[in-house]
């Protein structure tokens, strides 16, 4: 018998659309969970901290800074197999209107020019962070991704049905 | 469609590559319409067929063949008969779907008509060779081979099925994201309606036409070329900020086109010229 994929959602910049449409699966979840699928991380999900190899690595958002690239390039290495998961992996999805401007601009309209905004100094951050990519790509200009599943976020009847597709095409390795 | 809890629009890609002849020809079209594959299947082997038996008519290469010409016709006739069932399957699919209606558009009211006038004098021809139907005049055969000559011309310059597979066949020659692919695919697309049937801006618009993607990517495509006319630009930037970008429809569409990168192109022409506008005022 097959064993069960072991399987890990992972989010990058991303608004976990993509999990609640998976967690919207109902009770289709609670079956691949019971015969196909082992879920070993899934922070929306579970309190699991980290993973170790994957058979499935579902991943959402984009990669918005450099420690983003950094930590995808990184989990590349650990799955069999890379889902880019909603739109925003898929093509840049809504982070992706970034591109539509300058960056400074962008920061200027977060931190100093939004109505939202208090009074007072209004500094735009740059301690400790990592600094902003200059462009917002699919995550496919990074690393190689095996499936693509568009949607934002995908409905669950159709992330149901792209699953199961992927889980009869996929070849798991016998631990 | 309900976009969230109503019936699953089917996934023509997995992994969103732009497929091949062969894999458009015979995988992509079973999954649209397992009729639709008999009737491209049937399509191109009764033209091959057909020219090769033009060829032999009018030449003298049919006596060196000693019979084989008879195998050409037979040949012919059953591919034929193929595209007239496969083809009874596409009518049904137009008949029931509003989203492939909308796609579609007028021409494929042309394109059907003349190719039910083709099956017709060609089921004509083929029944009395079978000696079910006393012979053929000779006007069958005339109409057969005029009508197919008026068709292919009719739609390869009206935007029918012909300009449809001459398109697909220079769109698998461009590069995915480039300016000639864009331009290209309006040839290519094949009116599946399938991007209208996902799209929920086709639905929020409760189903008008206008939403269509499907019709903005041809609507855009002018916009590309620069020949779109002044009073449809502005019809042209509303529809594009009305794209919620899900990028659904690159997911349901047998050549997996990217209407996304164009009409993310597009955004971005536009924002360039608002901001110009605002730099000017």
């Amino acid at each position: 018998m097959k064993r069960k994929a072991t399987l890990a959602i992972q989010d990058l910049c991303a608004c976990d659309g993509c999990e609640v449409a998976m967690a919207d699966m109902g009770h289709v979840l609670l079956d691949l969970l019971d015969d196909k699928v082992d879920l070993v991380y899934a922070p929306l999900f579970m309190s699991a901290r980290d993973y170790g190899e994957v058979d499935i690595l579902m991943l959402t958002g984009v990669a918005r800074t450099e420690e983003d690239i950094a930590d995808l390039r990184q989990v590349r290495q650990r799955a069999r197999y890379i889902v880019a998961f909603g739109s925003c992996a898929t093509f840049g999805g809504i982070p992706g209107l970034a591109n539509l401007h300058e960056q400074a601009t962008l920061l200027e309209t977060a931190y100093q020019n939004a109505p939202s905004l208090r009074t007072g100094e209004k500094t735009i951050p740059d301690e400790l962070l990592s600094a902003l990519t200059g462009e917002i790509l699919p995550i496919n200009a990074y690393v190689d991704v095996d499936f693509s599943l568009p949607g934002c976020p995908p409905p669950p009847r159709l992330l149901a049905d792209f699953l199961e597709r992927v889980l009869k095409q996929v070849t798991l390795k016998e631990k | 469609m309900n976009y969230w809890f109503g019936p699953k629009p089917k996934l023509l890609s997995l992994n969103l590559k732009k497929p091949g002849l062969t894999s458009l020809l015979v995988q992509k079209t079973f999954l649209v319409n397992p009729l639709s594959t008999l009737f491209h299947v049937g399509m191109v082997g009764a033209l091959i067929t057909g020219i090769i038996m033009e060829i032999l008519y009018f030449s003298s290469w049919g006596a060196i063949l000693n019979g084989g010409g008879r195998v050409i016709t037979w040949m012919h006739g059953g591919m034929g008969l193929l595209t007239a069932i496969g083809f009874m399957g596409v009518l049904a699919r137009f008949s029931g779907s509003r989203s492939f209606r909308v796609a579609s558009g007028r021409m494929f009211y042309v394109d059907a008509v003349l190719i039910c006038v083709i099956a017709v004098s060609g089921l004509d021809l083929l029944l009395s060779i079978l000696g079910i139907l006393p012979a053929a005049s000779g006007w069958a055969s005339t109409i057969h081979v005029t009508g197919t000559m008026v068709w292919l011309l009719v739609s390869l310059f009206g935007g029918g099925f012909v300009s449809h597979a001459v398109g697909t066949v220079a769109y698998r020659f461009t590069n995915g994201h480039s300016p000639a692919a864009f331009q290209t695919f309006s040839s290519a697309c094949s009116r599946c309606g399938k991007c209208v049937e996902v799209c929920p801006e086709y639905e929020a618009g409760n189903g008008l036409p206008e939403q269509a993607p499907a019709l903005k990517v041809r609507r855009y495509l002018k916009q590309y070329q620069g020949s779109a006319l002044p009073s449809e630009r502005k019809a042209i930037v509303e529809h594009v900020y009305l794209c919620a970008l899900c990028g659904l429809c690159v997911g349901v569409c047998p050549y997996a086109f990217r209407h996304y990168d164009l009409y993310m192109g597009l955004l971005r022409q536009v924002n360039r010229e608002q901001e110009g506008e605002e730099v000017r005022a």
